[in-house]
């Protein structure tokens, strides 16, 4: 009897918590692309969809092409584009399309390893409650 | 018939002087039309773009003076930006290319406000990337302080996470707040005109075709 409500209480909580974070949430990365320039940095676009029912977060990124990867978004204030980095990552709220586009949200490559003329970049996104996503971002040229 | 006579005269003058007056107000709005009809924001009055002595592809000295008869496009920026500057470099190639041959007539100049990690090597190497005959030009010290401040540029260096301050990297990865969008130069050497960085290639190389379409220096 004692076990019974344990495990009553157990699945109440559970239920409470996915309640509280609003069901689970499914995310997938679309149209992921790579601009890279040839001082070493590059930028990575792609809209990311989450069409489940709850809200997850994109926290970090890491690609083997280069040292490291960070949350960046360009913000413009009276003509001047100012560079902001995004440790928190960047929400993205369920039934939701976030956009990671030129002049705005974007993955940063900083140390680029990959070679001159590389056509494709690896990268692996970090969401919160979905956990790793690897993909393939093509390169397009300048 | 004397009183028929004045009146007539009266009447014509009248006539004429609507009729002046109707061409004086079409003049006036097809000088203002002319001037804002323009896609970019105009710069009134148009005044003698500031020289930018800075440091070229070749390793020689720029100068814009040198290259009068000619439309000079400049922007400001640096080359380990990831997303504003390959997008205005990107639209200013499309630009020139949507222009055809009279695209030669362009000339695109790229100038670094991030003195400390480019050189006028890696300036060339970046902007080659986009076109071979676009100029990447670097200044320091003074006389870049005085090319920020005659056009009216600002660029301030931030670390975008304080906590690299502790971090051995921390002179790698930064980024500078710069002004961002183009200046467009007319063939006299004036500035005349200026565009967001995002602006679409379509209305800046019409415009473009009109100023190509004026008197040169």
């Amino acid at each position: 009897m004692r076990l019974l409500a344990t495990l009553l209480l157990l699945v109440g909580v559970s239920a409470l918590s996915a309640c509280a974070r609003g069901g689970e949430p499914s995310v997938k990365v679309e149209s992921a692309r790579a601009q890279l320039v040839p001082s070493g940095v590059g930028a990575v676009y792609a809209q990311i969809v989450n069409r489940g029912g709850g809200d997850d977060r994109l926290v970090g990124a890491s690609s083997p092409h280069s040292e490291k990867v960070e949350l960046h978004e360009v913000v413009h204030e009276d003509g001047i584009a100012r560079m902001v980095h995004h440790p928190e990552g960047f929400a993205i709220p369920r039934k939701a399309r976030v956009a990671l586009e030129p002049g705005g949200k974007h993955l940063m490559l900083l140390g680029l390893k990959a070679a001159p003329g590389a056509r494709e970049v690896t990268l692996t996104l970090l969401f919160e409650r979905s956990g790793p996503v690897t993909l393939e971002a093509p390169v397009e040229p300048l | 018939m004397q009183e028929k006579r004045e009146a007539r005269g009266r009447l014509g003058s009248l006539v004429l002087g609507l009729v002046l007056l109707a061409g004086v107000a079409a003049l006036a709005v097809g000088m203002f039309w002319h001037a804002s009809s323009f896609h970019g924001v105009v710069i009134e009055p148009p005044r003698t773009a500031p020289e930018l002595p800075a440091i070229g592809n070749d390793g020689n000295r720029f100068s814009l003076k040198a290259l009068r008869g000619k439309l000079v496009i400049v922007s400001f920026g640096y080359t380990s930006c990831p997303d504003v500057c390959p997008l205005t470099l990107s639209r200013l190639k499309q630009v020139k290319s949507a222009l055809g041959p009279a695209g030669e007539e362009i000339e695109v100049a790229f100038v670094s406000v991030d003195p400390d990690r480019d050189t006028p090597e890696r300036l060339a190497a970046y902007v080659n990337g986009f076109a071979p005959s676009f100029h990447g030009l670097y200044l320091d010290g003074p006389e870049l302080i005085t090319v920020l401040a005659t056009w009216n540029v600002t660029a301030s260096r931030r670390d975008p996470d304080p906590t690299r301050s502790m971090q051995p990297n921390r002179n790698r990865y930064y980024s500078v707040d710069h002004t961002s969008g183009i200046f467009v130069v007319d063939r006299a050497g004036k500035l005349r005109l200026r565009y967001p960085y995002d602006a679409e290639v379509e209305p800046i190389a019409e415009d473009l075709r009109r100023l190509l379409a004026e008197a040169g220096a």
